[in-house]
């Protein structure tokens, strides 16, 4: 049992190690089987580590000989373990489905590239979660940006690229924003250890006031930069809609989760609750999160190309972690943790979807849909499970998430919260709704009307119907996962 | 006394498994739908006498609840009135299954048709079963989306312009309704339907809590799908559905789901008595869409549109008696349920009658047809009899309790409301069977057969029906007596 402590480092190795190997391969199909292999072994793993966190509690992991504060720790509690669950799990269905779609989209040279990039992802956002050192997580911040900047530009066209470097040059701010801010906690603690410069901030704090203050507007500007946050958000819908399908669905259901973890491990980490509340963290947070929601969802509306609207809405549904974040206490903070699972999920389908009808139809646009839906009935399906988790109706995992928020809300007293929350989703259904009317109720425009249904190769479908299971078994029996992740709320 | 009968997930469930083996089987054998469709409905309905068999006998049907997450859990329990609900609804849906062969024939994706047309079945159950309010917004919610398809099944531009604007007046109602059951759960802690209200709002509430303002949110929720008033425009333009599905869903399943959930949120959420300080305002309202609802019909000449503006003001009558709060109000409140839930049904499924045979919309079209379809307009004229509220039809019976329960709650000036809107439904209804009966029609007319008989023989079964709960209103008026008490 006692060897379970060792599976979250073994996990990032795991994922190195496959990356490493992946330009000895000689076979595309093999490359692409050893993705999925490593990635469902990481899966397992992160299940025995959720597993051990249930039964034994959180548990430090020093990865070198030294002990911290000299060597780098892994801290691995309640919300290492379900982020690195998650992280690995979806990042082994989009694998499988990459099976399918990864030779169809990428040009040929670059899939092993594809690969080898796709697992450093992977391992170095299972990094950012489960590491206990600021600049240790600063090293993989770095990695998670340059290896998704990859992940885009393996397309090698001209859009994508233009996308790249304009997601590379703004990564790249942030990074700086990130690092500069964890030089001022250095300097006033004298630590990089988060539990140590933690201990240490509390006393010196009132001494450094301004650097504590100028160190939390940079982390959330940093971090905001690159999970999205509105308004800093303005990048993501270039990057996130260019990129191969693959890769966008990693890039929106996963990296903007993993930069906001990392936010979170910081400011309940580094900060605490005593320091946060001191500082106008909650405010700006509020705010940030409101405009997200409803702004971010006027923004989808506005779209014309699917993937476009699916990108903006990822800009909403991060809003509402940072909304749910703002409220701090206990039933918020759970919202925002199921939100990461549930949007990990939900948009991963939703974004496999639209490659799938990009791909076999060559449509991109939402007027372009009509009629889809008897055409590709199991990818429309499951897009339409999706998009009513995204509306938050009951039985779907997207209420669960809105129900916490919005309950949250009621306990923090903020009514205004609550009623922010609700009208997104009206305006969520605005823009979701829309597609798929047009999928199953619009007559296909002359001359698209003769199609034979599309057959999906298995390993295209089974990934996408597993997910639309998934998001209506946490719709109607969340209980596991909620009672798991309220763990770590317990910090309030 | 409490009765654990797990036979009540059936109806809830089994319209979605019959879509299931529907879908499987219709690729393989012809008419495949209908068989499915028809069980259903019958079965759901054995298991409703069933069912109400029990409760008349003064139990309570329940099955244990599951538990969602650790605020919610969906819970099914049978009461009088969740009884009496579900056991009209699958009554109707039978006789409009059948209504539904006739009429659909030779149109397009029967297969859709008749599969949410079934799924809409078990959602209604799901309505009148629910035990709290998130069991009843769950299915709430789904109806909105079951229904879609339904309304638009022509697919022209009409039909997808009204189904946008009922989805957008139906998910705006909902969000209501979270905010209402989030305020509501924060404040009582609970969400189950107690009868007489939940404890926290029968005794002094904590300083600053606004009860009615919280009660608001309900009314408006609640209302959209009553088409209440400035609610209602959703309504009229959804008759673009085909007319089963006018007459059954707008009719009986959406629009009553919305005043049976008023009445749940009256007197299961928030009491008798927390109402009771503030209900006056709100009957106003009413009265006025009671009024409102029949001046508009009178000037609508699309004959299904007018029967949507009527509906509109009968719904009027249903919530009137609901919000007045007292126990013979509440007893003519829901007796209309029933009655015009019969009496809609059974108009709507006239006017489909007509449009099979003659194509023919508008009402000064309909000149002569009673000579050529005399069966089909006669039910029409005694429906319009029964509508007006003209003794001893069941109209008169439910607007006579309407009556005594204004009278009781200290409101004469309603009365007079009651009677004027009866004026008004007779100056509106009247006129088709005049036009029909007393006006000698063109050549085209002349050539109409009486509809078929798989359209003709389930309407005059429900005429039958509807004379039937005027003569034996007594039965329906003990039978809600049983749970008067509790509740007030």
């Amino acid at each position: 049992m006692e060897t379970v402590r060792n599976f979250p480092v073994l996990i990032i190795y795991i994922f190195f190690i496959g990356s490493f190997i992946q330009p000895l391969v000689r076979n595309v199909r093999i490359s692409l089987l050893l993705t999925v292999a490593i990635s469902a072994v990481s899966s397992a793993a992160s299940a025995a580590v959720v597993y051990y966190v249930r039964t034994n509690g959180d548990f430090l992991f020093d990865v070198a000989p030294w002990s911290a504060p000299w060597g780098i720790e892994l801290s691995i509690g309640t919300l290492e373990a379900f982020v690195i669950a998650v992280i690995c799990s979806v990042g082994t269905l989009i694998s499988i489905y990459g099976i399918g779609m990864v030779e169809k989209e990428i040009p040929a040279r670059n899939i092993k590239i594809y690969n080898a990039l796709f697992l450093a992802l992977l391992g170095s956002m299972t990094g950012i979660a489960a590491t206990g050192d600021i600049f240790n997580m600063y090293v993989f911040i770095e990695i998670t940006s340059i290896t998704a900047c990859g992940i885009i530009s393996v397309k090698d066209d001209k859009k994508s690229i233009e996308a790249t470097v304009k997601y590379l040059v703004y990564s790249s701010l942030a990074s700086g924003c990130i690092l500069l801010a964890i030089a001022l906690l250095y300097g006033i603690t004298g630590n990089l250890n988060i539990r140590y410069i933690h201990h240490h901030l509390t006393e010196v704090m009132y001494l450094y006031p301004r650097n504590v203050l100028l160190a939390s507007c940079l982390i959330i500007v940093g971090f905001g930069l690159k999970a999205a946050m509105f308004p800093l958000h303005f990048w993501l819908p270039d990057a996130h809609s260019s990129a191969p399908t693959t890769s966008s669905a990693v890039l929106s259901a996963l990296v903007l989760k993993a930069y906001s973890v990392g936010l979170i491990k910081i400011l309940t980490g580094v900060f605490g609750i005593v320091v946060m509340s001191l500082l106008p963290l909650k405010t700006i947070l509020m705010y940030l999160g409101s405009g997200a929601v409803l702004i971010g969802s006027l923004l989808a509306m506005t779209q014309s190309r699917i993937k476009r609207m699916l990108a903006y809405s990822s800009v909403v549904q991060m809003g509402y972690i940072f909304l749910a974040l703002s409220l701090f206490n206990r039933t918020g903070f759970t919202g925002a943790l199921f939100q990461i699972l549930n949007h990990a999920l939900t948009k991963t389908l939703l974004f496999l979807s639209a490659g799938n009808i990009k791909y076999y139809t060559g449509k991109e646009s939402i007027e372009q849909l009509k009629g889809i839906g008897y055409r590709m009935p199991v990818t429309m399906a499951v897009f339409s499970v999706g998009a009513l988790s995204m509306v938050g109706l009951p039985m779907t995992s997207g209420f669960n998430s809105k129900w916490y928020i919005g309950y949250g809300a009621i306990e923090a007293g903020k009514i205004g919260v609550l009623i922010v929350i609700v009208i997104s989703s009206l305006l969520n259904a605005a823009y979701y709704l829309p597609v798929v009317v047009s999928a199953f109720f619009r007559r296909p425009s002359p001359g698209d009307e003769i199609q034979q249904p599309v057959n999906l190769p298995w390993f295209t479908s089974v990934p996408m119907i597993v997910m639309a299971v998934l998001i209506i078994v946490l719709g109607l029996y969340p209980d596991p996962v909620i009672n798991f992740i309220s763990g770590a709320a317990k910090i309030f | 006394m409490e009765k654990t009968m797990w036979l009540i997930y059936l109806p809830v469930l089994l319209p979605v498994l019959g879509l299931v083996l529907m879908i499987r089987a219709s690729k393989k054998y012809i008419l495949m739908e209908r068989v499915f469709s028809i069980t259903s409905a019958v079965l759901v309905f054995i298991i409703n006498v069933g069912v109400i068999y029990w409760v008349s006998k003064g139990y309570t049907v329940s099955v244990p609840p599951l538990k969602v997450n650790n605020f919610l859990q969906i819970h099914f329990q049978v009461d009088r009135l969740g009884a009496l609900f579900a056991f009209l609804a699958s009554l109707m849906w039978i006789f409009v299954t059948v209504y539904s062969f006739g009429y659909m024939r030779g149109h397009a994706k029967q297969l859709r048709y008749f599969a949410f047309f079934t799924v809409c079945l078990g959602i209604t159950m799901g309505i009148a079963y629910s035990a709290n309010l998130f069991t009843l917004y769950i299915f709430y919610e789904l109806l909105t989306v079951a229904t879609y398809p339904l309304v638009v099944h022509k697919e022209d531009k009409k039909a997808l312009d009204a189904g946008k604007k009922y989805l957008i007046y139906s998910f705006s109602g909902a969000a209501l309704i979270l905010i209402g059951m989030i305020l509501v759960y924060a404040l009582t802690g609970t969400l189950d339907f107690v009868p007489g209200g939940g404890t926290a709002f029968r005794g002094a509430l904590p300083m600053g809590v606004p009860v009615a303002a919280y009660f608001v949110l309900f009314f408006v929720g609640f209302g959209v799908k009553s088409a209440l008033v400035p609610l209602h425009s959703w309504l009229p333009a959804a008759m673009v559905a085909p007319t089963p599905v006018s007459a059954l869903l707008h009719a009986v399943a959406v629009v009553k789901a919305g005043v049976f959930s008023m009445t749940r949120a009256v007197y299961y959420v928030f009491g008798p008595e927390a109402i009771k300080g503030f209900n006056a305002y709100f009957v106003y309202i009413v009265a006025f869409s009671i009024l409102f609802g029949s001046v508009l019909a009178i000037g609508q000449t699309n004959l299904k549109r007018r029967l949507a503006y009527s509906t509109i003001s009968q719904l009027g009558y249903v919530l009137l008696g609901v919000l007045l709060v007292n126990s013979r109000g509440y007893t003519g409140g829901v007796l209309h349920i029933v009655n015009h839930g019969l009496i809609k049904i059974v108009l709507f499924l006239c006017a489909g009658a007509i449009i099979t045979r003659t194509g023919k919309t508008e009402i000064n079209q309909l000149k002569g047809i009673g000579k050529q379809m005399p069966v089909t307009m006669g039910i029409f004229a005694l429906a319009s009899v029964c509508l007006v509220g003209i003794p001893p039809t069941n109209g008169f019976v439910s607007k006579w309790y309407l009556s005594l329960g204004s009278l009781d709650a200290g409101q004469p000036l309603l009365v007079a409301v009651l009677l004027l809107s009866a004026l008004l439904t007779a100056a509106y209804l009247f006129p088709i069977v005049g036009i029909a009966f007393f006006t000698k029609g063109d050549r085209e007319i002349q050539g109409v057969e009486e509809a078929p008989r798989s359209m003709l023989y389930p309407l005059v079964a429900l005429a039958f029906l509807m004379l039937a709960s005027g003569a034996f209103a007594d039965r329906i008026i003990d039978f809600l007596a049983g749970g008067l008490e509790e509740a007030f």
